[in-house]
């Protein structure tokens, strides 16, 4: 891994949960990076650790939550050993993050332009005059129609489209390297999500910013990212570029996801579907987390927990790879 | 009560219009949503209509007129040979116990402080002479066919995953043998590994029950697999109807092409599909406003094909093969 193309680098990160006596580990052991420029897709189900993965680089995990990793840097500096002040500065500077739900995430009482100016003094300062023709500019940057009036809209007069555009606007206002968009079209109508999606890829290689967009939705996925992660009950499963994810998947967990989509069934009545649930706290296995579900487990995989294994030019935590000799 | 005419049809709605009034503020005259304007539609015994369409197209509104939830402005529900809209009150019981609806939220929808058997045998106990004994027989046999265990029986909802809610849920629906599911969004909620599950228990118990669905769903693929039948709807009105491989296959309406287009598929060429997305053109702007939809036709402002003439006149759902129509005037010149 070259540190010096990479912006984010994460290794071995792990968030844990105290609740009583109990420990909910909610992220195990990940590891991934990402270069300048580059869209990276985060794909799980509820549960499988990746919002909390991106909270946990942002630095907004909470108490009773802990957060451990032997590196999280961006763009060469350990976030872990800077100042709280300086991490600060860094998130909406450099790194960015907007949410599922953008109705929660503006304030309802403040219009969109003064929400916007906020943002923008904080981080750049400059006449009143000036940022209120900043904040409209970036109203034109995110494609909202009739930018002028609805910088004097308030929350509640925006539809949910218009409200993720003004969060984008809000995220992008101070030109970041890197835009963490976690599952942003999930609330939105298809065509309305189609737009999302288009305007983020434009803004993406218009401004080479770097993008990891956390989704529930392969197609989502399929259609935007260059490369992928795959979580599954907090890990990181498999790790490939898009097109050898969906061609050739290595890990089981991904084999089934894709299995049980209804647009890989055409022409079948029924879909394939792994039996049971993810584990909980409680009851996570002493081996692979998903030995309990996987059709292809063996004993080894009951007792033995995989790392990630390089198979072809992708990454899977699997002793048995699909497609692949088994590891040693 | 009224004698049942033999019919073909488990549901038939004609010319089904649902307009509301709401408030647009303290002193202004009251304005009228129009949220169902002039639906028709046929479904038969043991086959699934899906009603597709984006927030605000009116596919819950449609789905609370054929449950009599609600009566509708205009237009009239028939089911199973039965006129439910204008029916006395014993008729409209009697027509409830075979039209049951299954919710997107099936915690929302299941009281958390009464156990899953109770709830089951519910509806049992509300329509039926049955005794307790026979009432918990037919509990616990519904719930082993939802795939759910006996030890179930006696536990309460927040002791459930979604899936399993879901399944809760679904075997409710099913307690009084209804000939009718409405499922409104039953899979949205759930995870992809779950809603195969789910998906695939709603086809099992149609097999066998012989039920048929009006299946609501935002997700075209969902809809791909399940339906026999597909509305579409846009702004309360039916822009296209056909069976499911001809709309999929062959869709003619504008907006049909439009949802089929932005929709995020999984293909085994995932590169070629990110270039695909940005050079396709997604589909401007966003639904207009049900309190002012616009003239004519009401999809024409974000329709790419839209000509003035589209403006002027209302299009009527125009037949293109037997049981494919479409709302378009355009429709014989784009294509």
């Amino acid at each position: 891994m070259n540190a010096d193309s990479e912006l984010l680098e994460v290794q071995r990160l792990t968030v844990d949960f105290q609740i009583g006596d109990a420990s909910l580990v909610a992220v195990d052991d990940v590891g991934f990076s990402v270069a300048e420029g580059e869209v990276v897709g985060i794909v799980g189900e509820s549960g499988s650790g990746k919002s909390v993965t991106a909270l946990a680089v942002m630095g907004l995990i909470d108490s009773p939550g802990r957060v451990r990793a032997e590196r999280l840097a961006f763009a060469g500096r350990d976030l872990q050993a800077m100042s709280e002040r300086e991490r600060r500065s860094l998130l909406g500077a450099d790194i960015a993050m907007i949410f599922q739900d953008p109705m929660t995430s503006l304030n309802p009482s403040f219009t969109v332009a003064f929400q916007l100016m906020e943002t923008i003094a904080l981080h750049e300062g400059g006449s009143r005059k000036a940022r209120r023709a900043r904040a409209l500019q970036l109203l034109k940057d995110v494609e909202i129609p009739d930018p002028e009036r609805r910088l004097d809209a308030f929350p509640h007069q925006l539809s949910g489209g218009m409200s993720q555009r003004v969060m984008l606007a809000m995220a992008i206002a101070c030109n970041p390297r890197l835009l963490i968009a976690d599952e942003p079209t999930t609330a939105l109508d298809v065509t309305v999500q189609a737009q999302m999606l288009a305007l983020l890829l434009r803004l993406q290689r218009e401004r080479g910013m770097a993008l990891v967009l956390i989704t529930h939705d392969l197609g989502v996925v399929s259609e935007v990212a260059q490369r992928v992660l795959v979580m599954y009950a907090g890990q990181i499963v498999e790790s490939a570029t898009a097109e050898e994810l969906f061609a050739s998947p290595r890990h089981p967990y991904t084999e089934a996801l894709l299995a049980s989509l209804p647009e890989r069934n055409t022409g079948r009545r029924r879909l394939a579907s792994l039996a049971g649930v993810v584990p909980g706290v409680f009851n996570r296995p002493a081996g692979c987390l998903l030995s309990p579900r996987c059709p292809h487990v063996r004993e080894r995989c009951r007792v033995e927990r995989p790392p990630l294994f390089e198979v072809g030019a992708s990454r899977a935590r699997c002793f048995y790879p699909l497609g692949a000799e088994p590891r040693p | 009560m009224s004698t049942p005419v033999a019919s073909p049809w488990v549901l038939e709605t004609s010319a089904l219009t649902k307009h509301y009034a709401v408030s647009t503020g303290m002193f202004s005259a009251k304005a009228s949503v129009r949220a169902l304007e002039d639906v028709s539609l046929a479904l038969a015994p043991g086959r699934t209509l899906a009603v597709v369409g984006e927030s605000g197209c009116g596919k819950s509104t449609l789905a609370r007129q054929i449950a009599m939830l609600e009566t509708p402005t205009s237009g009239s529900v028939v089911i199973a040979g039965v006129a439910a809209t204008g029916a006395d009150a014993a008729t409209r019981r009697a027509l409830r116990k075979s039209v049951q609806m299954v919710f997107q939220n099936p915690f929302a929808s299941l009281n958390p402080r009464k156990k899953i058997g109770l709830a089951l045998e519910e509806p049992l106990a509300i329509n039926t002479a049955l005794s307790r004994l026979e009432r918990e027989q037919r509990g616990r046999a519904m719930l082993a066919r939802v795939g759910l265990s006996p030890e179930h029986y006696r536990r309460y909802p927040h002791m459930f995953s979604g899936g399993q809610r879901q399944r809760i849920a679904i075997a409710r629906a099913l307690m009084l043998e209804p000939r009718l599911v409405i499922a409104d969004e039953p899979v949205s909620a759930l995870d992809v590994s779950i809603q195969a599950q789910v998906l695939n228990l709603l086809m099992d118990l149609q097999e066998s029950t012989g039920v048929a669905y009006v299946f609501i769903s935002h997700n075209l693929a969902v809809v791909e697999l399940i339906a026999d039948e597909v509305i579409v709807m846009y702004l309360g009105r039916v822009m296209e109807r056909a069976p499911r491989a001809e709309l999929f296959a062959a869709p003619r309406h504008p907006y049909t092409r439009a949802l089929l287009a932005s929709t995020p598929r999984v293909d085994a060429a995932a590169g070629a599909a990110q270039l695909a997305r940005a050079a396709r053109s997604a589909l401007a702007g966003e639904l207009p406003s049900p309190l002012a939809p616009p003239s004519g036709c009401v999809f024409r402002t974000r329709c790419p094909h839209a000509v003035a003439r589209c403006s002027e006149v209302v299009p009527l759902l125009e037949p293109i093969a037997a049981a494919h129509a479409a709302a378009c005037i355009r429709q014989g010149e784009i294509g």
